[in-house]
């Protein structure tokens, strides 16, 4: 148990990419972190600094007290799930947990306590003879973890572990894992770039982009408030709606020409606003007031189940809006909607930089 | 599915008799006395020689000392074959796993440079390695025989594709877990190379056992014949216009065959198991 704080940590591979951009965090004990962002934004990068696999260019990164900068990976008290699981082919699931406490001297006793104990808790208390190949994707998965908390580190360390199990068992182990960490109270670092298993796992999510943090917050908190328009692109599905207005002398233009009446943003003329599609509601006709009010034609009407998305678009084109709708409404392709949200439900992103307004 | 019909039958029948014909051949001609065989050359019945020739091969002496015998020589030619593979695979597994996991200055370089000597094989530089054996005074030594030939390109090469194919994570993982260098290349890489040993042991094993020129420049003295040279030194009697002990060198070619047989057949199908249970 214990703290991790990273200090402007810098990674600059060989060839001159700089994978990671002076990021910070301070990552209190027991907390669950989930690193988030595209392919390539440097999330595998910084897990893989903290576990000791591969060096820091410049920072410090700190793990309770010490500084880690240059411990090997096997003193730094973590332990790491990896998303091909990276068992030991030829061992049995015992040794493949037991190995770890073997190269570090545990009496045999504790071993055999430790590994029954995970065994018992991960429920795979009946393939401890077994060899990994013997194993489904979920049971490999779950020795995975098992190898992970044998050790009983300080922290424990996830890259995109669920990745390649199916749908329904991705759910199954999301929610496992995290009924195993709120039991266990290890820290977590956890990496991934299904924004699903983001918001449903983390403590604070912390989206990167580039290289550089975003955002750090409570998953709600960057739902609902996102830094930026990337922010707001990347997480919530489907994404938040962006328009780029002007503001006239009569409501709003957007680029392609479209008018719409919005709330106005602080003293900007040009801006990008941002709205989620389950705040988007369906009016009767064009409303007043200081809520947003648009008129759109249906493309697409999209059946999930419990809900339905309507893709709809401008009268000159423009950029595609979506919104969510109950599942039993009916909207046919060529429709024209008339829709209004309210104004506190509108966010204001600076047009260049794309940062939040307010 | 393809349903196998009678003439692949035919082929593999008339394959399968091509190979074993020959061999079988050698044996029953081994097993008739020497005249017989010179007069009517080669046999195609029992003759009824089997356990006296046999046991005369392996058992009494033959060439000038009389060291010689064909257990001796058999001896010699499994601890020929057996250090030679196993020489080989443990030189080239060290080789290949510095070259995949350390990054040292010129690695490849090295490498290529191991990967070259494929195009010197011991007879273009037979001169020099006898010259090399000579002066360390390995000559009529199992070392002489086997040192020089360690070293293996191809055994380094197969080695160093096979850990590239191995995940990353695999020493990633093991580095977590507290295993040094030493201890992920014993406990992690052996085991899971094994078919690769196993391949290789054959191959080497069988070329080691074949080995006939480079065995014969190293030693003169008899006590380190092999099988294969003790052969050749049965027929060479014929010089003394004497009729040549032809039912013994049908013999010595039969045991000389035996080992290779068995090292294949036992490996095979350890190196299939492997095969089909591995997964990295
Ligand atoms: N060993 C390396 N040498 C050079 N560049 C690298 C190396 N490893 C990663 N990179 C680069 O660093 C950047 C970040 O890579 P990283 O693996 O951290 O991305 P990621 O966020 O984990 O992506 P993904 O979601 O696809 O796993 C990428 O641009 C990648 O090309
Ligand atoms: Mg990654």
């Amino acid at each position: 148990m214990a703290t991790i704080s990273l200090e402007t940590i810098r990674k600059v591979y060989a060839g001159d990419v700089e994978a990671v951009k002076g990021v910070s965090i301070d990552i209190a004990d027991g907390e669950f972190i989930v690193l988030v962002g595209p392919s390539g934004c440097g999330k595998s990068t910084l897990l893989r600094m903290i576990a000791g696999l591969e060096d820091i260019t410049s920072g410090e990164a700190r793990i309770g007290e010490k500084v880690v900068n240059k411990v090997d990976p096997a003193d730094r008290d973590i332990a790491m799930v990896f998303q091909n699981y990276a068992l030991y082919p030829h061992m049995t699931v015992y040794n493949n947990l037991a190995y770890g406490l073997k190269n570090r001297g545990t009496p045999k006793a504790e071993i055999e306590r430790r590994v029954k104990e995970a065994a018992r808790i991960l429920e795979i208390g009946d393939y401890l003879d077994r060899k990994p190949r013997a194993l489904s994707g979920g049971q490999r998965q779950r020795v995975a973890m098992g190898r992970a908390i044998v050790r009983e580190p300080a922290a424990f360390l996830f890259d995109e572990p669920l990745s390649n199990l199916d749908a329904k068992l991705r759910v199954q182990m999301r929610v496992e894992i995290k009924r195993l960490q709120r039991e266990l109270g290890t820290t977590s670092v956890y990496v991934t770039h299904d924004q699903l298993e983001a918001m449903t796992l983390a403590d604070r999510l912390v989206v990167l982009n580039g290289g550089n943090i975003e955002q750090i917050g409570a998953p709600i908190e960057v739902y609902q408030n996102p830094a930026s328009t990337f922010v707001a692109s990347f997480i919530g599905s489907p994404a938040m709606n962006l328009l780029k207005v002007t503001a006239g002398e009569v409501g709003l233009a957007l680029e392609s020409g479209s008018g719409l009446s919005g709330p106005n943003s602080k003293g900007k003329d040009r801006y990008t606003l941002g709205i989620r599609p389950e705040h988007l509601e369906v009016s009767d006709g064009p409303t007043d007031g200081d809520g947003l009010s648009l008129e759109v034609t249906v493309n697409v009407l999209e059946l999930v189940g419990a809900e339905s998305f309507v893709y709809a678009s401008f009268a000159d084109g423009g950029p595609e809006i979506v919104l969510r709708v109950p599942s039993h409404a009916r909207y046919t392709p060529g429709e024209t909607l008339h829709l209004k949200a309210l104004a506190e439900d509108v966010r204001f992103f600076d047009a260049d930089t794309g940062k939040l307004i307010g | 599915m393809y349903r196998t019909r009678l003439s692949d039958h035919l082929i593999l029948i008339l394959g399968s008799f091509m190979m074993i014909g020959p061999v079988a051949v050698i044996f029953l001609t081994s097993t008739h006395d020497a005249v017989e065989v010179h007069r009517h050359g080669l046999m195609a019945t029992w003759g009824g020689h089997f356990t006296d020739t046999y046991r005369k091969v392996l058992f009494e002496s033959g060439g000038f000392t009389g060291q010689a015998t064909g257990l001796r020589m058999l001896m010699n030619s499994m601890i020929l074959g057996i250090g030679f593979a196993v020489g080989k695979i443990v030189l080239s597994m060290m080789a290949a796993y510095a070259i995949v996991y350390f990054r040292f200055r010129m690695g490849t370089f090295f490498f290529w440079v191991i990967f070259t000597t494929l195009l010197l094989p011991l007879e273009v530089r037979i001169v020099p390695s006898y010259e090399v054996v000579q002066k360390l005074g390995m000559l009529n030594t199992y070392s002489g025989m086997i040192v020089p030939l360690l070293a293996s390109a191809t055994g380094t090469f197969y080695f160093r594709q096979f850990f590239k194919s191995v995940p990353d994570e695999l020493l990633e993982a093991a580095r977590i877990d507290g295993a040094g260098p030493w201890k992920f290349f014993i406990d992690i890489l052996v085991p899971i190379s094994k078919t690769m040993i196993a391949a290789i042991f054959i191959i080497m094993f069988v070329y080691g056992w074949n080995q006939y020129l480079w065995p014969m420049m190293m030693t003169s003295d008899e006590v380190y014949f092999t099988l294969v040279r003790g052969i050749k030194q049965i027929l060479l009697v014929w010089v003394g216009s004497q009729i040549p002990d032809y039912n013994e060198a049908f013999a010595l070619a039969v045991l000389a065959m035996l080992p290779p047989v068995i090292v294949v057949v036992v490996f095979q199908s350890w190196f299939i198991k492997g095969l089909t249970e591995s997964d990295k």
